[in-house]
């Protein structure tokens, strides 16, 4: 088996899952009791969120609210937004290259009486900062760019982001970060809404997070009994939210080792593909290296995919955008060519790729490009 | 009466680039009426209209007839030029 699907998930670290067990097994108790058991319970998720604002080099103005994952973390950032009442504005600014659940969410509030602006991009697909100034007013509530994209790995500038919005108190920034946690430095202070979820880092499905500045007006979209925290009632899932952090010590402990390692990985990748005929590179050298999107006009995505799972190598597609998921958005946007677009597929790397695997995969590639 | 059904979906970017031009283009053109469909909510009718592929879909009717459909992304100015011919 050759796994080259890493930016849509991660195999859990063997350390994750023995830190998941060991919790699961000492803290029995509903962190909401306030027996002894619950108080333990309660103890450890705060410890647990300390640690990981620590991990993220983030100060005491933030508060991790633990979610299902990026997807809830997303929803939960652009409607506890929106949703405040006494939120006058119903101006959103948003990208191109998001997550399905923010453009689901954009289209939403679209429909809704919210305008949504799509930021502008040049040909590497980096948003414009003059469009962004352009279009901030009086009635923007909402500016939500991710840090790096998943199909293709494009980053924005997110702290040039942050200085411009810093000119506009009641606008709020919104960054899905899920590609660049664990993987890249990232800077996140000045952010007021952070998204990433654990198992794209090694950690277990069904965890994530949204951090949100403290002193920023929020609203839940989960409403229950007394929790952990006022922005997601329902009894918070204490091994899960241990094991993220162990997870995401992890990822911030090997990260400069591991970035350089997949820095070899994708040059190699990147000079052995480049002879097969055809094939044109959506990605760049200077997008992430974790991420290599390529497109092999004349067959499609859905086809090369079926290709490689059939001989034992997982690599990905695309997010859907057409109804019979053939056609990349996020290739769409960047390249304005359909036949790019159709025949997109992309590979994401890890420290665990080999060389080896990168060797099999051109070699079947080869077969398949004749 | 003229109407532009537009067929969207919540999770195609490319309908929240094209939802306003055509909404600006009925606020300059009062002869025009203005529908959102979504894809996934109304099987039947995408079905029926033989909508796939690249969304959006937007369908020009001129009473109960189809007169002209615009699919994907287009500039402003393209939508302009498409639509003033009916």
């Amino acid at each position: 088996m050759i796994y080259l699907d890493y930016a849509a998930t991660t195999p859990a670290h063997p350390s994750v899952l023995s830190a998941f067990k060991k919790a699961a097994q000492k803290y029995i108790g509903n962190p909401n009791s306030g027996h002894e058991l619950g108080l333990m319970a309660a103890k450890a998720i705060d410890k647990a969120l300390t640690k990981m604002r620590h991990h993220l080099h983030l100060p005491s103005s933030y508060e991790l609210i633990p979610t299902s994952g990026a997807t809830e973390a997303n929803n939960l950032a652009w409607q506890g937004v929106l949703n405040i009442p006494e939120n006058k504005g119903k101006h959103i600014i948003t990208t191109a290259f998001e997550h399905s659940s923010i453009t689901a969410n954009a289209n939403y509030y679209a429909r809704n009486g919210f305008r949504v602006d799509i930021l502008t991009t040049d040909k590497h697909g980096h948003v414009d900062l003059n469009h962004l100034r352009s279009l901030l007013c009086k009635d923007t509530i909402l500016v939500s760019v991710c840090s790096v994209n998943s199909e293709i790995g494009n980053r924005q500038p997110i702290q040039a982001i942050v200085d411009i919005i810093k000119g506009y108190p009641s606008v709020y920034f919104h960054s899905d970060v899920t590609q660049s946690i664990g993987k890249e430095p990232i800077e996140l202070d000045g952010i007021d809404l952070i998204s990433m979820t654990a198992h794209k880092f090694y950690g277990v499905k069904g965890i994530g997070l949204l951090i949100k500045k403290k002193k920023r007006d929020f609203t839940p979209i989960i409403r229950g009994g007394h929790s952990t925290t006022a922005y997601r009632r329902g009894t918070p899932a204490t091994e899960l939210i241990v094991s993220m952090e162990r997870a995401l010590k992890l990822a911030m402990q090997g990260q400069i080792t591991n970035y350089d390692y997949v820095v070899g990985i994708n040059e190699y990748a990147r000079e052995h593909l480049s002879p097969l005929p055809n094939i044109v590179f959506n990605s760049e050298a200077t997008d992430s290296p974790f991420v290599f999107n390529f497109s092999l006009p004349g067959c499609s995505s859905r086809a090369t995919v079926t290709y490689l799972s059939q001989r034992g190598i997982y690599i990905s597609n695309h997010t859907a955008c057409e109804s019979d998921a053939d056609l990349s958005s996020a290739i769409l946007s960047l390249t304005s060519d359909q036949a790019l677009a159709t025949s997109s597929v992309r590979l994401s790397f890890s420290y665990l790729t080999t060389i080896e695997e990168i060797d099999r995969l051109i070699e079947v590639l080869r077969g398949y490009c004749k | 009466m003229k109407k532009i059904m537009l067929i969207t979906a919540v999770w195609c970017p490319s309908c929240l680039i094209m939802r306003p031009r055509y909404q600006a283009y009925v606020q300059k053109h009062l002869e025009f009426s203005f529908e959102e469909v979504d894809f996934d909510d109304n099987p039947s009718l995408v079905k029926k209209l033989s909508v796939a592929k690249t969304l959006p879909v937007a369908i020009i009717y001129t009473g109960e007839r189809e007169v002209v459909r615009l699919i994907g992304e287009l500039s402003a100015q393209n939508v302009e030029e498409k639509l003033s011919t009916i």
